[in-house]
């Protein structure tokens, strides 16, 4: 695929930047640009509401597939989120994992048409024209773009300690854009519930403390409600 | 875009939002938004983003202010030239995303959560 005059970015959309992507990062043994999103640049720029997503830009500049859900690139990217040990994962681990398996996923069809437009460019007929770029491209009225600014404010906040204020706006974020899931999954993230390696998943409240938990939603009660077969939008070639 | 005040550096706003001013206004791609406030080396955050209707929050004791996009079309694209983009990598080097011009690019977004 070099030949062709192609790169893969990854950009890692986490508040806690190089201390949360570090160990996937470096395990991955990149050979491309990988770089860190603490504030969610990506959301404000190009719409993206959801991990993973992608936006193909071609060799003009000019974005040929506006942001949408997409599998993991052919080339290994990261690795797996880390596994608990056998027998130790929690009942609220096996059902999200549950619904996560539920999730549609176009992963062949999607790496034809990478396939198709690395090599065909512009005469791809996976390249859309600009028109169609924007018409395809993330709604955003006032008040979504009002939740962009908490957000951003949020994680500003976090990054330097101020995590109750910061999850005021979270909440000022989710409340406005309703439709971003990583809004409310970098959110969730950032209670710490329990510790190991897949604490930053569990993402909902201490089944003992339930009160504790600030938010409206939870993972596993967000994508049970939408169902997930809605979790991500079909993908449309 | 964040700032510490509500002042902020006219080629600091320039660079974070991705607008131009221009005798025209505030310009971003085909779009030009005219503007009454004054545009000097130091801009008013909260009266230019008024105009421009991009949303500011603020946390003021705490010295917060955020800047949202635009919303011109009512999407969050205004146009299909990809937007500048310069994030760092894990050693903090930054990454310029029009350093790839004359490839084809897969902007792919993850999250370790």
């Amino acid at each position: 695929m070099a030949g062709f005059g192609f790169e893969l970015v990854t950009v890692g959309l986490d508040a806690l930047g190089a201390q949360g992507c570090r160990e996937f990062m470096q395990a991955a043994k990149p050979t491309h640009p990988m770089l860190l999103d603490t504030h969610h640049v990506l959301a404000a720029k190009f719409g993206v509401i959801n991990i993973p997503q992608a936006i193909w830009i071609d060799e003009d500049g000019m974005i040929v597939r506006p942001a949408e859900a997409a599998p993991a690139p052919p080339q290994p990217v990261a690795p797996p989120p880390p596994q608990a040990p056998a027998g130790a994962m929690p009942p609220r681990f096996m059902e999200m994992m549950g619904e996560a398996m539920k999730i549609p996923r176009a992963t062949g069809e999607y790496h034809a048409a990478l396939r198709d437009w690395i090599i065909n460019g512009k005469r791809s007929a996976y390249a859309l024209s600009p028109d169609e770029v924007l018409r395809r491209s993330r709604p955003r009225s006032a008040e979504v773009a009002h939740g962009h600014a908490h957000f951003e404010l949020a994680c500003a906040l976090e990054i330097d300690g101020h995590h109750d204020r910061a999850v005021v706006h979270f909440r000022a974020a989710h409340a406005l854009v309703p439709d971003s899931w990583t809004f409310r999954r970098q959110a969730w993230s950032l209670e710490v519930v329990g510790d190991g390696p897949l604490r930053r998943f569990w993402q909902g409240p201490h089944p003992d403390r339930p009160e504790d938990w600030p938010y409206a939603g939870d993972w596993l009660s967000d994508v049970r409600k939408v169902g997930a077969e809605n979790y991500s939008e079909p993908w449309q070639p | 875009m964040l700032a510490k005040t509500p002042f902020v550096a006219k080629t600091e706003f320039e660079t974070a939002t991705g607008w131009t001013f221009k005798p025209e206004g505030a310009c971003k791609a085909e779009v030009c938004i005219p503007l009454t406030a004054p545009v000097g080396e130091v801009v008013d955050l909260v009266a230019i983003a008024g105009e421009m209707g991009l949303p500011v929050v603020s946390e003021p004791e705490l010295g917060y202010w955020a800047v949202g996009p635009e919303s011109v079309g009512a999407r969050a694209l205004t146009s299909a030239q990809a937007p500048a983009l310069v994030l760092p990598d894990l050693d903090g080097n930054l990454f310029d995303l029009a350093s790839l011009r004359g490839k084809r690019v897969l902007l792919y977004a993850w999250a370790p959560y």
